[in-house]
């Protein structure tokens, strides 16, 4: 299973890459949303974790990239850390799968990638 | 130059002294400038370097099952650090900042592994020593990283920075007392400096963050004589969702401060009854912009099909504002004001239709 | 008698040295105090906690465009990305005359939508109001209009605002991702009613820019840019943060800043007579506030929020500074009723006087004091030497202030790494005053004599340079 990672703080990047490495993803990271998008066109992942606040464009445009440009349907999970109402709705509303809210628990974000992608938790 | 008087030689003595002096000043800042550049920029190398490898070692340590902690650091530790950089301040500097980056965004086991390497470190220490320093940022800003860790210990000295002239430190003091188990009412009606609208969005959100299912006795507060108290209970009242509260709601609505208003205004919309509509709608007219939206959001609330007229009047406001608001609360309140509001959208006046459209269509 | 009537001017020229001098230190000493309070502050505010917070007052950011078709999609793109909770974003089409308006449509998939708003401040017919079909760019408004001027074109955008706050953000420029909180919190955090907060605007040129975000500032290569820099550093840092704080401004950059909409309102808006616009507005808001007795602030934020391009060439920088100097005069004559009015409180008697003495006849001092100064000496009524040691001075001095400035950029901001590049800016600071300050001196001059005797009138034919980037660059 290849999964896409976009999230700008490098030490949770590197802690996301190396958990999912563990539960055997092919993982590709980076740190910013205009490399996401390129990235996604490249790799052709099975699904995408993106943070909503990145440098040069933000989880929004990788979201409106994948379901509008691309047309396609990969699971997108949302990870940020905002809590505020208007930002998770237009999120989900843009067609983000799921959100995961800032702190987060590793466990809980694994599980509900793997319910995603329908393999067995 | 002999044959000026000799005032005027004097004078321009003294000028030049002045430039010489101003031009030796300007030097020694363009050198102190120039080589504390230099010196950082070799530094910026070096840090680089170090943030990666504590990132990645951080990481080992989060990725690892078996070893406990002491374990970890003895085999672990010099796979990553020559015994050199482990000495440098910049080491230290830069585990503690990515130990806190690290604690914002992780929870649970992940969170409690955090917690581990920053006691190994003895980062306690280092940040009791800020407080006895008492620069007033740093005795802050350590305050909020133990708070974040939640390794505050109980200490008396908070008591006494309720009443600190800085902001900042009274801020973090009412955080640390509330954090150490104080009861978050008695605390904050010892503040005697006003709250700023700043101030009142950090306690509620600090609150908030902190998990309290309730407030109790926060009547204390919004009875309390400060009015900016008073406002910070009434806000914490609706937030909290508290019902039963002893205060004498009459003069509040008609308090001569117009936050105090709004915010029994909106208190009474979230969680009051319909009683005090009529008042409401009467007061209206002599009411602040502010005022004036909260009354429409009780009104959205509690009003019944007899406040349509009511409403309806307010479609035609000095303001723009209010008129947006009050086609919302028409289009909020129930179906037949909805609508009434439809209908509008039809047949209404010109500048009623495109009211209604602006509305409906959520613009 | 000729003797003493020398003497007597050069004792008054000598006083305004010294005033100007004195004024110039307690202006740092006193900037250097808030900056120090405020880097120290900044440490403890969680700026990104603002971002979250659903109760901050809302701010729509007004953008007028004109003839941008080039860069509007990008930049309505960079302006999106901010991250504020409670923005909405105007971008008000100037009447351009290229493909601007088409551009934007069909890149944001705009669609005209009946929006409810009244002309409350005068400006030009508003022809239609788009909004995106996309819910991703649901804060975005289009506003098209009948051209106007830029400040038409704002007040067509303040009468499509439903905010608390809006801000007049040139299109052009590169705001810092969370500039909206910095600004809003002077307005959270004070007991007045604030009715305009600026910050501070920062060149940016020769800088790595990568879709809307600078990727790497560093000094501008070209000197008239670097000159600048230093220019924008001894006003943005060590002049406006001293006045902010005593509430003593009387011009937030045009380029940026938050102003209370209701207040605008009642004022009357932007003024579409005047160049300076800008100021005239932050004037007028003063004055408001003080016949109305209402405790109230015209906040400053020290921190570098607004990033723009310097003008490069001798003759878009002269028409630059022609235009500052006219509206200057412009303001100050408007209102010059303000002028020791002990009503006017520190506006009247301080903020007054100095812009008076200092910005407007400043230059007009300046010239006549060096050319009655060298007639003298060739008459042979001042010393020579006494004339190079004051030269000397006064050069000391003023190199003073700059190095001064760069320490304090140093000191409080750091935002340039490599020495070389610092060194340079030292180069530049000494070259100053011989190569470039009389220019200025010489445009100002020049502004006056084209406002008072060719009667440009600024309302005329003006607007229309209005806002191309390198034309209409932004007062430090």
């Amino acid at each position: 299973m290849k999964i896409l990672i976009a999230e700008d703080e490098s030490l949770l990047l590197k802690l996301l890459v190396d958990k999912f490495n563990r539960e055997s993803f092919e993982v590709t990271g980076c740190q910013n949303g205009l490399d996401a998008i390129d990235l996604y066109d490249e790799v052709q992942p099975d699904i995408v974790i993106t943070d909503l606040q990145m440098p040069f464009s933000g989880g929004y445009e990788l979201i409106f990239h994948i379901r509008k440009t691309r047309d396609a349907q990969t699971p997108i999970i949302v990870l940020s850390s905002t809590n505020v109402e208007d930002k998770i709705v237009s999120s989900l509303e843009l067609g983000a799968n799921d959100f995961v809210e800032k702190p987060f628990r590793f466990n809980e974000l694994i599980i509900r990638v793997k319910r995603l992608l329908g393999t067995s938790v | 130059m002999n044959n000026i008087p000799t005032h005027i030689q004097r004078l321009i003595f003294i000028i030049l002294v002045i430039a010489a002096i101003l031009l030796v000043v300007d030097s020694v800042i363009i050198i102190s400038i120039l080589s504390e550049k230099i010196s950082a920029k070799r530094s910026a190398k070096r840090r680089a370097e170090i943030r990666e490898k504590i990132q990645q070692y951080i990481t080992a340590w989060l990725m690892e099952e078996d070893l406990n902690i002491q374990e970890f650091m003895s085999k672990e530790i010099a796979n990553y650090f020559s015994n050199i950089q482990l000495k440098f301040k910049l080491f230290r500097e830069i585990l503690y900042e990515e130990i806190f980056n690290a604690n914002k965004v992780l929870l649970g086991d992940d969170q409690k592994k955090i917690k581990e390497l920053y006691t190994f470190f003895g980062f306690e220490q280092k940040i009791k020593k800020e407080f006895f320093r008492y620069k007033w940022y740093k005795l802050v800003n350590a305050t909020n990283d133990l708070l974040a860790i939640k390794a505050l210990e109980n200490s008396a000295m908070f008591t006494e920075l309720l009443d600190h002239p800085n902001q900042f430190v009274r801020l973090v003091a009412i955080k640390a007392e509330i954090s150490m188990g104080g009861d978050q009412v008695d605390i904050l009606s010892e503040i005697h400096f006003p709250l700023s609208d700043w101030e009142m969005y950090e306690i509620i959100s600090f609150l908030k963050r902190s998990q309290f299912k309730q407030i109790p006795n926060l009547s204390k507060l919004i009875n309390h004589e400060s009015v900016t108290l008073k406002i910070l209970g009434l806000k914490l009242a609706n937030i909290f969702q508290e019902l039963d509260l002893e205060m004498d709601t009459k003069s509040f609505v008609v308090h001569p401060n117009p936050k105090v208003r709004t915010a029994i205004i909106e208190y009474l919309a979230e969680c009051g009854g319909n009683e005090y509509l009529n008042d409401l709608k009467r007061r209206f007219a002599s009411e602040e912009e502010p005022v004036k939206i909260a009354i429409l959001k009780y009104v959205a609330l509690h009003g019944t099909d007899d406040d349509v007229p009511f409403i309806f009047n307010k479609l035609k406001d000095a303001y723009p504002a209010i008129r947006v608001k009050a086609a919302e609360t028409l289009q909020n309140m129930n179906s037949n004001s909805m609508s009434f509001l439809s209908y509008l959208e039809s047949n209404g006046d010109k500048s009623d239709q495109k009211l209604a459209i602006h509305v409906l269509n959520k613009f | 008698m000729l003797t003493f009537f020398s003497y007597f001017i050069q004792f008054g020229l000598f006083l305004y040295c010294m005033m100007i001098f004195t004024s110039y230190i307690l202006m740092s000493v006193r900037s250097w105090k808030v900056l120090k309070h405020h880097k120290q502050a900044n440490l403890n505010i969680d700026f990104n906690a603002f971002r979250q917070n659903p109760y901050l007052p809302s701010i729509s950011v007004v953008a007028p465009a004109y003839n941008e078709g080039v860069t509007i999609v990008e930049n309505i793109r960079s302006l999106l990305s901010l991250g504020y909770n409670n923005l909405t974003l105007i971008i008000v089409n100037d009447g351009s005359k290229d493909d601007t308006l088409e551009k934007a449509i069909k890149f944001y998939d705009l669609e005209k939508v009946d929006y409810y708003f009244e002309y409350r401040l005068p400006c030009n017919e508003i022809k239609a109001i788009y909004k995106s079909r996309n819910k991703a760019f649901k804060k975005l408004i289009v506003v098209d209009k009948a051209n106007g001027g830029k400040a038409d074109a704002l007040n067509a955008g303040i009468n499509v605002s439903y905010s608390d706050y809006f801000a007049c953000v040139d299109v052009d420029c590169l705001l810092e991702e969370n500039a909206f909180e910095h600004l809003i919190y002077p307005v959270i955090n004070s007991h007045k009613e604030v009715v305009a907060v600026g910050g501070i605007v920062w060149l940016n040129n020769d800088a790595e820019v990568y879709h809307g975000h600078m990727v790497k500032l560093q000094i501008p290569n070209k000197f008239l840019p670097r000159i600048q820099l230093i220019e924008y550093f001894r006003a943005f840092l060590l002049g406006r943060t001293a006045w902010g704080s005593i509430n003593g401004l009387l011009l937030i950059s045009g380029a940026f800043g938050i102003f209370h909409r209701e207040r605008v309102i009642e004022a009357g808006g932007y003024n579409k007579k005047t160049v300076g616009e800008d100021m005239e507005l932050v004037i007028r808001l003063h004055k408001l506030m003080l016949n109305k007795k209402i405790p109230y602030e015209v906040a400053y934020v020290p921190t570098p929020l607004c990033w723009t391009e310097a003008p490069v060439t001798k003759t878009i920088l002269s028409r630059q500074r022609n235009r500052w100097a006219r509206g200057t005069a412009e303001c100050l004559m408007l209102h010059r009723d303000m002028i020791g009015r002990k009503k006017y409180g520190i506006i009247g008697l301080l903020s007054f006087p100095y812009w008076l003495i200092a910005e407007w006849f400043g230059p007009f001092i300046e010239a006549f004091g060096l050319i009655f100064t060298l007639v003298m000496i060739l008459l042979g009524y001042i010393n020579i030497y006494f004339f190079i040691a004051m030269l000397g001075l006064v050069f000391s001095m003023s190199l003073f202030f700059s190095i001064l400035a760069i320490q304090a950029q140093e000191t409080f901001f750091n935002r340039y790494s490599e020495p070389k590049e610092i060194g340079r800016l030292f180069v530049t600071a000494i070259l100053e005053p011989f190569i470039y300050h009389p220019l200025t001196v010489y445009w100002a001059i020049k502004g006056n004599y084209d406002l008072f005797f060719k009667k440009t009138h600024s309302w005329g034919e003006m607007t229309r340079t209005g806002y191309a980037p390198a034309t209409a660059p932004k007062k430090p």
